[in-house]
């Protein structure tokens, strides 16, 4: 199972939602959203305020935001 | 992290459809090029354009409407101008028009909004509760989608338009055609295409989709590399229409076999022309009551306007013979 060692706090959210807190086990970003059921196809990932790819290794402290990539209209 | 196929430096995005990663900078240099191909290789513009952009305020028009200004600057016999149809959503719709404004105003793009209240006498969210009390079996989108369509074309055609630029990419069309599959509506999917709109007949003014080779997700990345990526809105209405589910399945797909989408669009390419050589578009007609062009004696705007008691049927007309 991804995420087993659950030892970074990691600050994460859906652009325009709420921020949250978690403790993630997982080494990317692949596994990051894996974890929350989080789509490739419907979010791009950034951190910091910065997009990244998917293979990016996460750290403590990173503040994570989806970008919604579906349009609401 | 993956590092830019073409520099070596930090990639922002990664294609995987093509096996190939990106930095900001060479990634806008390749959707460009993208952009650039698809418009050449679909003839889309002349040398001479008063190109309308079709925008809504979310991020694929506002995507457009940059894309085009910035190219129109290359090319001195282009004028570029925006239209933005205000349906009347309460709670969704003055989030998106503001900024619209704020991007049209900042990149200098002259535009005009034209409402549903003004045009067809009532907002989308009247249409809604009126059509439910009157028993009409449509969801908000399908009265949504006919009076928007009525709409953009009439109101370029005014605004003097040789084309109409629209920001539908690669997932909103192949949503389309599957929908259209899944509800057998052979003639509409004969209709499909990145130009659309009969350029012969002087009703319509021709429709092109300068992203139709691009992924939504991709559309996304160059909002945000540019800044203007809008803050998220969900029409409310957004989650009640079958392109939602649609769009879903269809992306469940791509996640695990990369290219599907790509691999969709180019059925959809043989599928309608194929279907053009046996079936035609059909020669379209004007409608007998507003002019504007139409596949039988009324346009559908007019039929749903009677229906839902927001025009009274001139006398020759059985209101009984609209198809519901």
């Amino acid at each position: 199972m991804v995420g087993e060692d659950k030892s970074m706090k990691i600050r994460w959210r859906i652009l325009g939602g709420n921020w949250k807190e978690v403790e993630t086990g997982a080494k990317t970003m692949t596994e990051f959203m894996r974890e929350l059921s989080i789509s490739p196809e419907e979010y791009l990932p950034s951190v910091n305020g910065k997009l990244v790819t998917e293979d990016y290794k996460i750290k403590e402290g990173d503040e994570i935001q989806f970008v919604p990539v579906v349009s609401g209209g | 992290m993956a590092k830019c196929s073409v520099c070596g430096r930090p990639a922002v995005y990664t294609a995987k459809y093509e096996g190939k990663s990106y930095c900001a900078e060479h990634f806008l240099e390749w959707f460009d090029r993208r952009v650039r191909k698809t418009i050449r290789k679909y003839k889309m513009f002349g040398k001479k354009e008063h190109i309308v952009v079709a925008v809504s305020g979310g991020k694929d028009s506002l995507a457009a409407m940059h894309y085009m200004k910035k190219l129109s600057e290359r090319v001195p016999g282009w004028t570029v101008e925006a239209l933005l149809i205000d349906e009347g959503i309460k709670g969704y719709r003055p989030t998106t028009i503001k900024d619209f404004k704020h991007w049209a105003e900042k990149w200098d793009v002259p535009y005009r909004i034209v409402s549903f209240k003004e045009e067809i006498g009532a907002t989308l969210d009247e249409i809604v509760k009126i059509g439910y009390e009157k028993g009409l079996p449509y969801q908000p989108c399908s009265y949504c989608g006919v009076f928007r369509r009525y709409l953009l074309n009439k109101a370029a055609k005014e605004m003097g338009a040789t084309v109409l630029v629209t920001g539908h990419n690669l997932d909103d069309e192949i949503q389309t055609f599957i929908m259209n599959i899944m509800r057998h509506d052979v003639d509409r999917l004969a209709r499909l295409g990145p130009v659309t709109g009969v350029s012969e007949h002087d009703g319509f003014v021709r429709r092109v989709k300068i992203f139709y080779e691009i992924p939504e997700k991709e559309v996304v990345v160059y909002s945000m590399i540019h800044g203007f990526y809008p803050e998220f809105v969900e029409c409310p209405y957004a989650r009640l229409g079958f392109r939602w589910d649609l769009r879903h399945y269809i992306n469940l797909l791509e996640e695990k076999y990369p290219g599907t989408k790509f691999m969709i669009e180019k059925s959809l390419l043989d599928i309608v022309s194929e279907l053009k050589k046996t079936r035609g578009v059909g020669e379209p007609k004007k409608c007998k009551i507003c002019g504007e062009p139409a596949t039988g004696d009324v346009c559908r705007a007019c039929e749903l306007r009677m229906l839902l008691g927001l025009m009274e049927p001139p006398e020759w007309f059985d209101i009984g013979q609209i198809k519901t």
